[in-house]
């Protein structure tokens, strides 16, 4: 296929993304715990500010609110999957893979178990720990790494993640036997959800989810070009190691940003990039836009699908992404194999 | 091994600065020497060929040079500046590198890594222009791999996939060119295809570095000939004062038939191994 | 020869008969045996009432220390907190079953081990194997707690004390019930229980605090939710638009009026624009034990204040 038909192609691609985006987006808003029909759902969304809302019309922004913080934390975690997929040359990197979201885990639980307490800077405290430990988590696996003197510093990053991963396991657990009568708050949070956030927490999260979207764009030729080995890279111009902490140090703000949002979800950030490469192609420019368009999607729906399937009770968003992730997983490795795989 | 006599060029006034040079360089892994004290250069319009027996070091000279590998004691120099105070972009303007072995890790098309090599000159963010699609394609033409540029670079055979880099290597529009084996598992006929291009690049004006295996075509091809030993000991000059009847065959530890054909010029055949002496 | 092994048997005599006698009960009780069955509907001996007694739950700590067992408590767990007396006691784990520890426990050499079935079941082989004794007592709801109480005077405090407390609880509830039997069903207030703000979460029928709501007369928000702590969705709330927001203190902070403020959408609750929230302590509104009682009073209280003066 000729530079003009891959363009043609990778249009269609984005405009099918964003009708599906579209699409997904008015479920969203016309499905939920309560029954509206689409007339009433349509009027309240456009019903006018100053009079007292009608319920409805609450309902439906809320919606709207909940609809906004899924495509933002999808977008975000798999724009993130895909800079770490194309940082470590690994089918199977996810956003957490340099070890964010055990941190996040950690802090999030551990504020739990101190009880509530009044947030700043419109996080609430339990997100604000969240995100600290995020940062802070990824900060000691870089350190670590570059403590290492393994040869490839790929290799270093990935063992340190794995390694601070379980280290946190381990300490929320100690921390939730201490104070087990907290068990299901915590384990309700660490099975991620949007259940109790609204705008002004994505308000709160979205500079830093912007900026690591933006650095990954940024990087894509980098990211193109770290795709022969470090070696190679090296002899073409670019320098690997620094490029791997600055933009998987942004990125890390990025997924430490949507977790302190809505806990660890899985698999959005490990599929959406697989998907997008299958719609668009491997190069990180159009890649990433592609990959952040599925994440959003995928993420909105799971969110419908968990409010509405068993309806008072909320499903836990990260259940519904597993349950809808890996069978397409396990069906694309079945077929095709992974990209990257010889 | 016999000492070399002095390079061809003794006059400095009239000599091209050099674009590859070493100077005492030992190369090698943390503690283990492999090449020690080599002393070497090549500039525009030149054809160096390295050769030597397997794990000689052969590779390993080439990525020190290049700035891959750190050296272990003296200086490599690339357009007459030493590598290690180089940064990689400045040295990749000056060199281009073909490894013997490239895998891209997604299912890139073959000209997308051909275009790979533009990043030296346009950098992260600049976007790519006429200059550099033509570019492109006048690699693309050069190598002949106007059928193999839509397709996957994965699924290309070892020698298409060769062709692409050195493809890639010339889109880089460096005046020196490093390859590494290039003529490994090539088809007789292709491996002299090859060289034949190298040679022609050489005579356009670039400066080329390539490790062979083959003798043969290495005298026929090169200017400039560094044969490297098994103890790591170097020995580098014009092809006819280097690969004389002793040096090759201690080199590589073999019995040769030594000839001269009408057409094809001086050449050498193997006969056995050597019995090792004992130590 | 013959005098000194006649002073040596009667010195062993007289340390045996010394060891006997410092192993009978300390308590005044005549040494009858004392049999019931437990919850899991095993049948319990003991060689008189229970004297050294470790409780698993921080609801049958308290059932004991109402029944007149107090003093008998020899272990607790760590969120046994009332009475003020129950926190100097020895201490063998938390809320959990992982938690407990065995060895304590066996240190303290108690005569009868009480834990709930659904969250101590689990560690009655390893009881058993250790060759302690263990009672799974029942306190799921009002009747279960009433009989667990009873139950525990008859066998480790005091009959009288403990059919008297007994029946005081009842006589507060029938009280209760009685006030308030003639609001009809759909006109009683819609109590919204928030155990957690992140996630959302409510409490559903039956736990003991939907049981405390429906007993002072409220309705519970999520009455008809099938999981314990269920995670509900805002819409929920917002559609069934209850008129007060419960929660326990502890969870105050997050229930301020600036919290709610910010929180989309609440405004439009009626509890909120009318500012009926209303905290309560958390121990006695999620506790199985003697003071549910208390729980559903300053509950009536708040719901009816009219009726209750």
């Amino acid at each position: 296929m000729n530079d003009a038909g891959d363009r043609t192609r990778a249009g269609l691609a984005y405009g099918g993304l964003a009708a599906a985006l579209f699409a997904a987006l008015a479920m969203a808003l016309a499905l939920g715990a309560v029954r509206l029909s689409p007339a009433e759902a349509l009027a309240a969304l456009f019903s006018g500010a100053g009079t007292e809302p009608s319920t409805a019309a609450v309902i439906v922004r809320l919606r709207f609110a909940r609809a906004c913080l899924a495509a933002a934390v999808g977008a975000s975690l798999a724009a993130s999957g895909a800079v770490f997929q194309g940082l470590f040359r690994n089918p199977l990197a996810d956003p957490y893979v340099i070890g964010s979201s055990g941190g996040a885990a950690f802090g999030a639980v551990l504020a739990i178990a101190m009880g509530t307490g009044a947030g700043a800077m419109g996080f609430s405290r339990i997100g604000l720990a969240a995100f600290a430990g995020g940062l802070g988590s990824t900060l000691v696996v870089y350190l670590v790494a570059g403590a290492t003197r393994l040869r490839s510093d790929a290799s270093s990053l990935l063992l340190a993640g794995t390694a601070l991963g379980s280290l946190f396991s381990a300490l929320v657990s100690i921390v939730l036997a201490l104070k087990d009568k907290d068990l299901h708050q915590a384990w309700f949070w660490l099975l991620g959800g949007f259940s109790g956030r609204g705008l002004p927490e994505l308000a709160a999260a979205a500079p830093a989810m912007l900026a690591g979207f933006i650095a990954a764009l940024a990087s894509s030729r980098s990211l193109d070009l770290l795709s022969v080995g470090d070696e190679e890279a090296t002899s073409l111009g670019m320098r690997p190691v620094l490029t791997r902490f600055v933009v998987g140090g942004f990125a890390a703000l990025s997924v430490s940003a949507a977790v302190a949002l809505s806990g660890a979800i899985g698999f959005v950030g490990l599929v959406s990039p697989h998907l997008a490469r299958r719609l668009v192609g491997p190069r990180h420019v159009r890649l990433i836009p592609a990959a952040a368009l599925s994440g959003a999607i995928l993420l909105v729906v799971a969110d419908t699908v968990a409010r509405t399937v068993f309806a008072p009770v909320e499903m836990p968003v990260g259940a519904m992404t597993a349950l809808i992730g890996a069978p397409f997983f396990i069906y694309k490795i079945a077929r095709r194999g992974l990209e990257g795989t010889r | 091994m016999i000492p070399a006599p002095s390079l061809p060029e003794a006059d400095p006034c009239l000599a091209p600065k050099p674009l590859i040079e070493a100077r005492g360089l030992c190369a090698g892994y943390g503690e283990r020497v492999v090449v020690g004290s080599s002393t070497f250069s090549a500039g525009a319009g030149k054809l160096l060929v390295v050769l030597g027996p397997n794990g000689c070091g052969k590779t390993t000279i080439l990525k020190t040079c290049m700035g891959l590998i750190p050296a272990l004691s003296g200086v490599a120099l690339l357009g007459g500046n030493a590598v290690a105070s180089m940064k990689p972009r400045a040295r990749a303007r000056v060199a281009a590198w073909v490894p013997q072995i490239a895998e891209a890790a997604w299912s890139y098309r073959a000209r997308d890594i051909i275009a790979q090599g533009r990043y030296a000159i346009r950098g992260t963010f600049a976007p790519f222009d006429e200059t550099d699609a033509m570019a492109i394609d006048d690699a693309i033409d050069a190598m002949d791999a106007g059928t193999l540029a839509d397709r996957r670079f994965s699924s290309l055979s070892g020698g298409e996939a060769r062709r692409v880099m050195i493809a890639r290597a010339l889109a880089q529009e460096t005046p020196l060119l490093v390859l590494d084996e290039p003529a490994a598992h090539l088809d007789p006929g292709r491996q002299m295809e090859l060289m034949e291009l190298l040679s022609s690049l050489a005579r356009s004006g670039k400066a080329v570095a390539v490790s062979v295996h083959d003798v043969n075509a290495a005298r026929r091809f090169a200017d400039l000939a560094l044969l490297v030993g098994r103890d790591g000991s170097s020995v580098f000059g014009s092809p006819d004062e280097i690969l004389t009847h002793e040096n090759l065959e201690n080199a590589y530890d073999t019995n040769f038939i030594h000839g001269d054909h009408a057409t094809y010029g001086k050449f050498v055949l193997p006969v056995s191994r050597k019995q090792r002496k004992a130590d | 020869m013959k005098r000194t092994l006649t002073l040596v048997m009667a010195l062993a005599a007289g340390l045996l008969a010394a060891a006997q006698a410092s192993a009978a009960p300390a308590t005044a009780q005549a040494g009858s045996p004392v049999s019931f069955k437990d919850e899991r509907g095993a049948t319990i001996t003991l060689p008189a009432k229970a004297a050294r007694i470790v409780s698993l739950s921080p609801e049958l700590t308290e059932i004991l220390y109402a029944a007149g067992a107090g003093d008998r408590v020899v272990g607790n767990t760590t969120y046994c907190n009332f009475p003020a007396a129950a926190l100097a006691v020895t201490k063998v784990g938390g809320f959990s079953a992982k938690t407990i520890s065995i060895e304590a426990i066996v240190a303290l050499r108690p005569d009868l081990i009480v834990g709930s079935l659904s969250a101590h079941g689990q560690l009655a082989n390893q009881f058993e194997r250790a060759g302690l004794r263990f009672a799974a007592l029942p306190s799921t709801d009002f009747d279960s707690v009433y009989s667990t109480l009873e139950l525990v005077g008859r066998i480790a405090g005091d009959e009288t004390t403990a059919n008297a407390v007994v029946a005081s609880m009842k006589a507060r509830i029938a009280a209760i019930k009685t006030k308030t039997a003639s609001v009809p069903a759909d006109e009683r207030p819609i109590v919204f229980w928030e155990t957690w703000d992140e996630p959302l979460m409510s409490a559903g029928p039956n736990t003991f605090t939907g049981q405390i709501i429906e007993a002072a007369g409220g309705r519970n928000c999520f009455a008809d939710s099938k999981a314990d702590w269920p995670v509900v969705s805002f819409e929920a709330v917002l559609a069934r638009n209850p008129d007060y927001i419960m929660a326990a203190g502890s969870h105050g902070e997050a229930l301020t009026p600036e919290r709610l403020a910010r929180r989309t959408g609440w405004t439009s609750l009626r509890a909120v624009q009318a500012n009926r929230v209303v905290f309560l302590d958390g121990d006695i509104v999620s506790r199985a034990g003697p003071r549910f009682v208390d729980a559903a009073e300053l509950m009536a209280r708040v719901l009816y204040p009219e009726l209750f003066r």
